[in-house]
Order: structure tokens, then sequence, then C-alpha cells
């Protein structure tokens, strides 16, 4: 592996390595609100939890793949550095995971606005000034 | 397999037996809510770190590979219906009040 290539892997490692760090140091001081976790509140979101852990995981493993192409490549050889492929399985695992965040935000959205409105059947308030005539 | 290799690889699994462990203690405290806690949530949560820990495993055991390791059609099937469970018991349960209909009446 040649220095530059070395110094982005570690500065790229370190950058993953921090944010990781911050984000399990503020899911045990409880910054992150976990509480809520298994059931239907908006404190806690488990589509959005298990999309950090799906990101987290799949990154680190190309970051992973990426540094031992860079370990195994020759050093002279410039012209056979390439990022390695993801394979189809792959973006359909993070495609399931992403999908599954959207739509529960959107149900939840769904809910949200639904529940501002007046129930079916029912006038909505009057919300002009009183008639006084 | 570089040091630098070794480093990441301890960084992925420290990760994500924190998560494990976070959510785990927090569990055996009681300080999740498990008075209103739905089965569908449950299995979402424990097959979304079981997989997650299962891939890195897979990438981790063939470091060499020219590209990340597939995760085979039974996983992908597997994670989709787990989510699609979760996603269609969310959906019944919030259907109500999307529809905004007047229950009381």
């Amino acid at each position: 592996m040649g220095p530059f290539a070395l110094i982005v892997a570690i500065v790229g490692s370190l950058i993953i390595a921090l944010i990781a760090a911050i984000v399990v140091r503020d899911l045990w001081s409880n910054k992150i609100d976990l509480s809520e976790l298994l059931s239907d509140s908006n404190k806690s979101s488990l589509s959005r939890f298990q999309f950090l852990v799906f990101t987290f995981t799949i990154g680190l493993s190309y970051l992973l793949l990426v540094v031992n192409h860079l370990a195994n490549a020759c050093n002279n050889c410039i012209t056979t550095a390439a990022l390695p492929d993801v394979p189809v399985g792959v973006m359909g695992l993070l495609g399931i995971s992403a999908g599954s965040y959207v739509l529960g935000k959107g149900i939840e959205k769904a809910a949200q606005t639904a529940g501002e409105r007046p129930p079916n059947g029912q006038q909505p308030a009057h919300q002009g000034p009183p008639n006084v005539a | 397999m570089s040091v630098l290799a070794t480093v990441i690889e301890i960084e992925a699994w420290l990760f994500l037996a924190a998560i494990g462990l976070i959510v785990l203690v927090r569990f055996v405290r009681a300080e999740i809510n498990i008075g209103q806690a739905q089965l569908s949530r449950m299995q979402f949560l424990t097959t979304a770190i079981g997989f997650a820990a299962y891939y890195l495993s897979l990438v981790v055991s063939n470091p060499d590979a020219p590209t990340l390791p597939e995760p085979g059609t039974p996983i992908a099937t597997a994670f989709g219906g787990s989510s699609s469970v979760y996603l269609v018991n969310k959906l019944v349960r919030m259907w109500p009040t999307i529809t905004n209909v007047d229950r009381t009446r």
C-alpha cells in the first residue's frame, strides 16, 4: 500500500470510528432515547435504528475490503487500484433497510397529519372571531 | 491482512457488540418500555442486529474476496419478510388514525 493510500485509509477509518463512538456514547448516555423502541411512539424509531446498524455494517465491511485490496495490490502498479464492486444482493439488503425506514416514516407522517384533522363527517371547528351580530 | 484491516474489523465488531449490549442492558433493566411492546417490532430488531452480525462474519471470513460477499436469496427474503411484517403491522395499527375514523360514534 502506498503512503497516500495508507493515510487516506487511516483517516477514513478514524472518521467512521469517531462517528460510531459518538453514536454508542449517545446511546449509552440516553441522549438517543431507546425507551420506546418496541412501541408505537415518536420518541424512538426502530426503522431508523436498524438503518443505522445496517449502514455502519455495510460501510465498515466495504472499507475493510478496500483496505485489503490496497494491501494486496502491487505497490508499483497504480493502474490496478479500483473500488471493489458491490453485489446486487447487498444493494437489495440496503434497499430493504432504507425502504422500511422511508415507508415507516411515511406511515407515521400520514397518521400524524390525519390526527390533526377533525374526524370524518364532522365540521371543522370555527376558527374565526365570534359572531356578535 | 494488514494491521489497519484488523483495526477496522475490530472496530466493526465493537460497534455491533456495543449496540447489541446497550439494547440488552436497557431491556434487562426494563428501561425499554415493554408494556406496549409488539412482537413485530421485537422480531425486526433481533433480525436486523442478527443479520448485520451474520453479514459482518461473512466479510471477515473471506477478507481477500474481490467483492463484498453475496448475502444470498434466503437471507434477503428473510430480512424482506421481517421488515414487511413490521411495516404491515405498523400500517394496520395506524390505519384508523390515517383514515381519520371517529371510533367514539
